[in-house]
């Protein structure tokens, strides 16, 4: 899978803040060749509450992701198996369960519970943020 | 009894009498205010008016006259002056505050810093709710225990400390577990409760007991460097089952005992759950319902997202929430989530059968008698850089599968050194990994593999009372 690092300075850009030693770039694996780069989308995926654990503890990530051949648009669901079979590096029963992710989970979408923009078929758009956080339960 | 401290100079006890005169008019004003109360509502129903709780705030709520009679002795005006200042606040909110009363479930890293903030700012009655004594272990973060109060009862310690930042509020010790059974008698008698405990089964029955008594629920919770607060069931708002109405997995439940905790987050999340409940006493700005805040101590991020508002299934708020008292105070929250109600009660695993596993003491025989062995030490690096046995080899339970080869050369090595076959031990913090690791070796083709029941616990309890515990 093509990885590498981009200069941080794009992502401070585009979040408001540098968070280098988190950061990654992971390009989707599976883009057709000669395939539109329109359809390749930018998103910011991030992971707390534990989940980072899952992915090397690495909390925020830079990625593209191009919709299933033959759609426009990418939705919660396609993202979850992308992220299933290109971040989630270990225990991936810790992130999903069937096809959505395992309870304890919340996703929030541009800082929005998904819950609200339609759960599995929440439609994805350039340049969101996508944040999943295990809920804690110490203190 | 107190000796005092009398002044050698006739102007210092003029003045000592003053001081003392100004007391006695301040208690006496105290005493004719809680007369008054008294006599409005009758001697056995002196119940605090719910003129805030679901954010309904009472505008006719009775201050009488407010530029003379509002609720607040002289004693109380100089006290609370820097809250009275504010315009936002004022004198509504803190004669709101000083009549409202606060239940603290849990008096531990996040329960410190709320119990101190509401004590100190003047809430009417705060009442606290925990079971367990004070730790050396807890100080670091558990700021409102002071050594002195270690092995004493935590709401005791909470108690002591609140009374002497504000003796003007009164602090009702609730020295036992919230459990189905006796929780609806406690919250009831509050306005406010707060969540400040360390584990899911009471976070679920905190919020049914709640939704059931329809009081506010101001929810904080803090592990490793993370924290996260929100308000359920207030303003329409949802409760916690609505946000999770399946309890997750074991395996993703971490807790303070064994993941650790930077002491300050819980101090930052418990800061802001005395806000919000300040906030909803005092009826002022907008409380934390349908938003969640999270705090990143690492990024130095708090960021608030919105969440699902309450869900028509619900089972305990719901259109058709068939949740009763009833089925409360019968419900096995344990049961339900699969964890304990207590961050320190330990699941103690039974993987491998008793052949392949031995006591501290008879490892420290094999070491006295200078028996071929190898000791595989199956924690995380960092916590064997905490402290280990000597002579043990640190290989983590995550990579153990790769390091085959390595332990089957070190055996060698040892056997070639001694001429004797060597045994392969295996030990850990509690005797849980050590146990999973000895039956994959087992299946791996060490069938003589053993581990130490109760891992290192064990060692600085029956063996070397000065291994360092943690």
């Amino acid at each position: 899978m093509p990885s590498s690092r981009e200069p941080t300075h794009t992502h401070s850009q585009k979040l408001g803040f540098c968070f280098s030693a988190f950061d990654q770039r992971i390009s989707s694996a599976s883009r057709p060749f000669g395939e539109s780069e329109l359809l390749i989308m930018q998103l910011t995926l991030e992971f707390g509450g534990g989940l980072e654990l899952l992915c090397e503890s690495i909390k925020i990530h830079e990625v593209d992701v191009n919709p299933k051949s033959g759609e426009d648009k990418l939705i919660m669901r396609d993202l979850l198996g992308w992220i299933k079979a290109n971040i989630i590096k270990e225990r991936p029963e810790m992130f999903m369960k069937g096809d959505s992710v395992r309870p304890g989970v919340l996703v929030l979408v541009n800082d929005c519970d998904w819950e609200l923009s339609g759960n599995l078929d929440t439609s994805l758009e350039e340049k969101d943020v996508v944040v999943f956080i295990s809920t804690l339960h110490g203190g | 009894m107190d000796s005092y401290n009398i002044p050698d100079t006739s102007d210092g006890i003029i003045s000592e009498i003053e001081k003392l005169k100004a007391q006695k008019e301040a208690l006496e004003d105290r005493i004719r205010f809680l007369q008054a109360r008294l006599d409005e509502t009758g001697p056995n129903s002196v119940k605090r008016d719910a003129f805030v709780v679901n954010g309904s705030c009472c505008p006719s709520f009775s201050l009488g006259n407010a530029s003379t009679d509002n609720g607040l002795t002289p004693e109380m005006i100089y006290r609370y002056s820097r809250h009275l200042l504010l315009p936002n606040f004022g004198v509504e909110g803190q004669s709101k505050l000083s009549k409202s009363s606060i239940l603290v479930v849990g008096a531990g890293g996040l329960g410190s810093p709320v119990a101190l903030y509401l004590a100190a700012c003047g809430a009417g009655c705060i009442g606290i709710v925990d079971s367990d004594i004070v730790e050396i272990n807890n100080l670091h973060r558990q700021i409102i225990h002071k050594e002195e109060f270690v092995g004493q009862a935590k709401v005791k310690s909470a108690a002591d400390a609140c009374c002497s930042i504000n003796s003007l509020v009164k602090l009702v010790e609730h020295n036992e577990a919230l459990s189905p059974t006796n929780a609806l008698e406690i919250v009831r008698k509050y306005d406010i409760v707060v969540d400040a405990t360390d584990n899911l089964p009471s976070r679920y029955m905190i919020s049914d007991c709640c939704v059931l008594l329809d009081k506010p629920l101001v929810s904080g919770a803090a592990l490793g460097l993370e924290g996260q607060l929100t308000v359920y069931h207030h303003n329409g708002g949802p409760c916690y089952r609505c946000l999770f109405p399946t309890p997750p997995p074991t395996a993703a439940c971490q807790r303070c005992s064994d993941s650790g905790v930077l002491g300050v987050v819980p101090g930052v999340i418990g800061c802001l759950q005395a806000l919000e409940a300040i906030k909803i006493a005092s009826a002022i700005g907008e409380p934390l319902a349908e938003r969640m805040l999270i705090f990143d101590a690492l990024s130095s991020r708090i960021r608030t997202v919105k969440i699902r508002g309450k869900s028509a299934q619900c089972i305990a708020c719901g259109e058709n929430a068939r949740f009763t008292k009833e089925t409360f105070q019968c419900f096995d929250y344990e049961e339900f989530t699969q964890s304990p109600m207590s961050d320190k009660a330990r699941p103690k695993l039974s993987l491998i059968p008793e052949s392949a596993r031995i006591s501290s003491h008879d490892y420290k025989e094999i070491l006295d008698k200078g028996q071929p062995h190898i000791l595989i030490d199956v924690r995380p690096a960092h916590h064997f850089k905490i402290t280990a046995l000597p002579n043990s080899m640190n290989i983590p339970l995550s990579i153990l599968e790769n390091k085959l080869p390595m332990i089957d050369s070190a055996l060698k090595e040892v056997e070639l050194a001694s001429n004797e076959p060597a045994c392969l031990y295996v030990v850990c913090r509690r005797g849980n990994d050590s146990q999973r690791a000895v039956q994959f070796l087992a299946d791996n083709g060490f069938s003589s593999a053993k581990d130490i029941i109760g891992g290192l616990e064990s060692w600085a309890n029956n063996v070397d009372p000065k291994f360092p515990a943690y």
